[in-house]
């Protein structure tokens, strides 16, 4: 694992999405990858991607999601 | 959007039982209310002793049990708990004086704008501007912390406790104190408000329908998904309310309401900035201990005690608007808020 890794496990809404969105927000961010372990915090995240113009790809570890987001050009 | 059309079937479901459990029976412009049928529980059980507002609401318990069936069936029932318990505890409870200071939670407040009710504008500024306000203190690093996950005995103690409460109060409806007069007296047929609480519980748990979302996500991160989703409630119970000739425009004579402007919008915007805080509305938290979220069932007992100090102390707005010792727990309120969330965004910039 990386260090640009977001670690929201645990955290309530809107606080993992609002997370990603400083990431995304930051122009040197190109990949971006979140831990989340609601379903709402992974659909919130799907939907800020698809606004924010980044590819979405998502791969379940145990009972958790390691959520990887593209920039798109 | 496949997501845009869940969280307009759920608002229109719930924007059609809030204007047609009228016609049913339950009081006026309070088809459904969190705030105030929590209240009413509160008082079914004695914790307060206002015997106009005592009644078992079968919609609670339908909310709670409409999230914890849908979620235990799609895979969401999660159990979660142990951030920041007592702060939880204590937000809960002054939400609901915010709320019971204004005469409705959020949810209630677009009913009442969908019938006319424009001192429900007024709380609508009000709650805006909590949110506006508890927005900030999310960017200021504000959190409560992760909570932690929790064997599945834990999510299982508020449906379970709603249950025996169902089942109680259904075989020995006359253990509980039980209102013969005012808005308590009013109510659906029980097994039509169980219904239609597990209808809204399961639909909003699926769509996540939150009226603080709504707003939060807006001006946070420009998003207007659950925005919609509180559109369609004020659009169905508008409809609804044309249909059943419950339309009245203007500010005065509104059923259970006051028209002190300043304390509509200061109690709303209490509760604005407590359910950002705590990461959803009323109804919200209601959706989430029925997942399995105990940091949210522990706000259900909160909005519970916070029902029992307002009604025991007489803080609660009423007809006649708010009185001295509302006022005071309002800004009160604010004080513990601001000095929560001030202390919370310090320690965490360290």
């Amino acid at each position: 694992m990386g260090n640009n890794l977001i670690d929201t496990r645990g955290l309530s809404c809107p606080e993992p999405v609002l997370k990603t969105r400083q990431a995304m927000v930051d122009k040197n961010n190109s990949v971006i990858r979140i831990l989340v372990d609601t379903e709402v915090a992974r659909d919130n995240i799907r939907n800020q991607a698809e606004q924010e113009n980044f590819s979405f790809s998502l791969e379940k570890q145990g009972e958790d999601y390691l959520i990887t987001l593209k920039r798109r050009d | 959007m496949h997501n845009n059309r869940l969280v307009v079937i759920a608002g229109l479901v719930v924007g059609f039982f809030g204007a047609f459990l009228v016609l049913w029976g339950n009081p006026l412009n309070m088809g459904i209310c969190v705030a105030c049928f929590v209240r009413d529980i509160a008082g079914g059980i004695g914790l307060h002793r206002a015997e106009i507002v005592q009644y078992i609401r079968p919609e609670i318990i339908g909310f709670i049990w409409g999230a914890f069936l849908l979620s235990i069936f799609n895979g969401e029932f999660k159990v979660r708990g142990g951030s920041a318990p007592l702060i939880r505890f204590l937000l809960g409870a002054i939400m609901m004086i915010g709320a019971l200071a204004f005469l409705g939670c959020p949810l209630r407040m677009i009913l009442r704008l969908a019938a006319g009710d424009l001192n429900a504008l007024v709380g609508f500024l009000g709650f805006s501007g909590g949110i506006w306000v508890g927005s900030q203190f999310l960017k200021m690093g504000f959190s409560l912390g992760p909570s932690q996950v929790l064997g599945k005995i834990n999510g299982l103690i508020i449906p379970g406790l709603m249950l025996i409460l169902f089942v109680l109060f259904i075989s020995l409806p006359d253990i509980f104190f039980s209102s013969t007069e005012g808005p308590g007296s009013s109510r659906a047929p029980i097994l039509l408000a169980l219904g239609a609480g597990l209808a809204v519980g399961s639909l909003s748990q699926r769509s996540r329908l939150c009226t603080a979302g709504a707003l939060r996500d807006l001006f946070l991160i420009k998003n207007l998904h659950l925005f919609i989703g509180i559109i369609a409630i004020f659009s169905a119970a508008l409809v609804g309310n044309l249909i059943l000739g419950n339309f009245s425009i203007g500010f005065a004579d509104q059923p259970v309401s006051h028209t002190d402007y300043l304390w509509n919008f200061l109690g709303l915007g209490l509760v604005g900035i407590t359910a950002v805080m705590l990461g959803g509305c009323p109804l919200r938290q209601l959706i989430l201990s029925g997942e399995g979220n105990t940091d949210s069932g522990l706000i259900f007992f909160g909005m519970l005690a916070g029902a029992a100090i307002s009604h025991n102390f007489g803080l609660a707005g009423s007809p006649g608007g708010l009185g001295m010792a509302g006022q005071i727990a309002v800004i009160g309120g604010f004080i513990i808020t601001f000095s929560i969330a001030g202390t919370i965004i310090i320690v965490n910039k360290k």
